[in-house]
């Protein structure tokens, strides 16, 4: 290549670091002594230039952070399986709701207060189960767990079941948890 | 052992949106670059963007090809406002001589007026003789100013990278005869 001179499209690789190990090795051997083409390979270097100015001038100044938000947004009313996750619920069936996560709260401190014991596991019966209201009174025991707690007297109120709250002390329950982690149903025991 | 209490599905969904936004970070100023270099608005960029994301997100849901997902969402920005332009609607797209309020000035700030009237001249001149190249060769000179490799712009414009050097030689000849 010697006496050949370098095609525009060597020069442009070279520019863009496209060229091939053995292609490269050729061009910078001929390059060292070619004035004409160190001339054409720095004009190929400008205009180069002069694109990434031209470029740049086409940043956004806007900070991105509208944009970003905007796409969330977006994400968030096309997931189909996060709109699932949205049922529409009345104050009273979020009331309810609130209610049983506190059973769920006490119970499990009480448990965590107590020393671990051991708790029979017999086949468990699910007959007497107050459904908690939020559950679609679906008591289908598959993949759930039974939490036995002692909650407050008043507990028992919150449960629609009459009770001398008043009398103070505390009562035994049983407490079935789904297997989404959501109680479903309460059992007094006493 | 780790337990996750999400499903799968939900944890299909999350993990799609985090892809689709860590993508966005590090894709949408060089995509915004590029759908104004190839005719769009500051507005319409910003919906051929938001477009494409979505899109993205659709096919990462429905269990779509995760790999090279930044020329994928160039490529379909691309032809959401090449699809605009032909159909007339220019929803994504318009001439970027009626956009010079949107640019920025590459003459240094500090130069004097004489420079700075000269560089403006220099920009004039680059960009009239950008907009004078055929379509293809104006979109290989603005991927390869985003920093794409020639298989890369290949891919994006769904051609062969043998195709992609010959337009992006054409092109900077034709400039580096013009800008003389």
């Amino acid at each position: 290549m010697r006496n050949e001179h370098c095609s525009d499209e060597m020069l442009l690789r070279h520019v863009d670091g496209e060229l091939e190990p053995a292609a490269r090795s050729v061009f910078e051997r001929h390059i060292e002594t070619c004035a004409a083409c160190q001339d054409r390979l720095r004009s190929i270097g400008d205009v180069s230039d002069a694109l990434e100015d031209f470029s740049d001038s086409l940043a956004d100044s806007r900070p991105p952070a509208f944009a970003r938000a905007r796409l969330i947004r977006a994400m968030a009313h096309t997931s189909p399986a996060l709109e699932r996750r949205k049922p529409a619920r009345s104050p009273a069936r979020m009331a309810f709701a609130f209610a049983a996560d506190v059973f769920l709260l006490i119970g499990i401190a009480t448990l965590i207060r107590q020393p671990p014991a051991v708790i029979p596991q017999p086949k468990p019966s699910f007959t007497g189960f107050i459904a908690l209201p939020y559950s679609d009174n679906n008591l289908a025991p598959e993949g759930g767990v039974v939490l036995q707690v002692e909650l407050p007297r008043s507990a028992l109120l919150l449960a629609g079941v009459p009770a001398a709250a008043a009398a103070g002390g505390r009562v035994k329950a049983e407490i079935m948890v789904g297997a989404d982690g959501l109680a479903r149903a309460i059992r007094f025991q006493n | 052992m780790g337990v996750s209490l999400l499903d799968r599905e939900t944890r299909d969904v999350l993990g799609a949106e985090d892809e689709v936004i860590r993508l966005f970070d590090d894709s949408r100023a060089p995509l915004f670059r590029y759908l104004r270099w190839i005719g769009s608005s500051t507005e319409e960029a910003d919906d051929a963007i938001q477009e494409a994301f979505l899109r993205l997100h659709a096919h990462l849901l429905a269990g779509g090809e995760r790999q090279n997902l930044r020329a994928w969402v160039f490529r379909v920005a691309g032809n959401l406002v090449r699809d605009e332009r032909k159909s007339g609607r220019r929803r994504f797209s318009r001439p970027l001589e009626s956009e010079q309020h949107d640019r920025h000035s590459w003459a240094d700030p500090a130069a004097g007026p004489e420079q700075r009237v000269l560089a403006g001249e220099s920009e004039r001149r680059l960009e009239v003789a950008i907009r004078r190249l055929p379509p293809d060769q104006q979109n290989c000179l603005a991927l390869r100013s985003q920093g794409f490799r020639y298989r890369e712009i290949a891919e994006i414009l769904g051609v062969g990278t043998t195709t992609v050097a010959d337009l992006l030689r054409r092109a900077v000849r034709k400039l580096s005869t013009e800008l003389v």
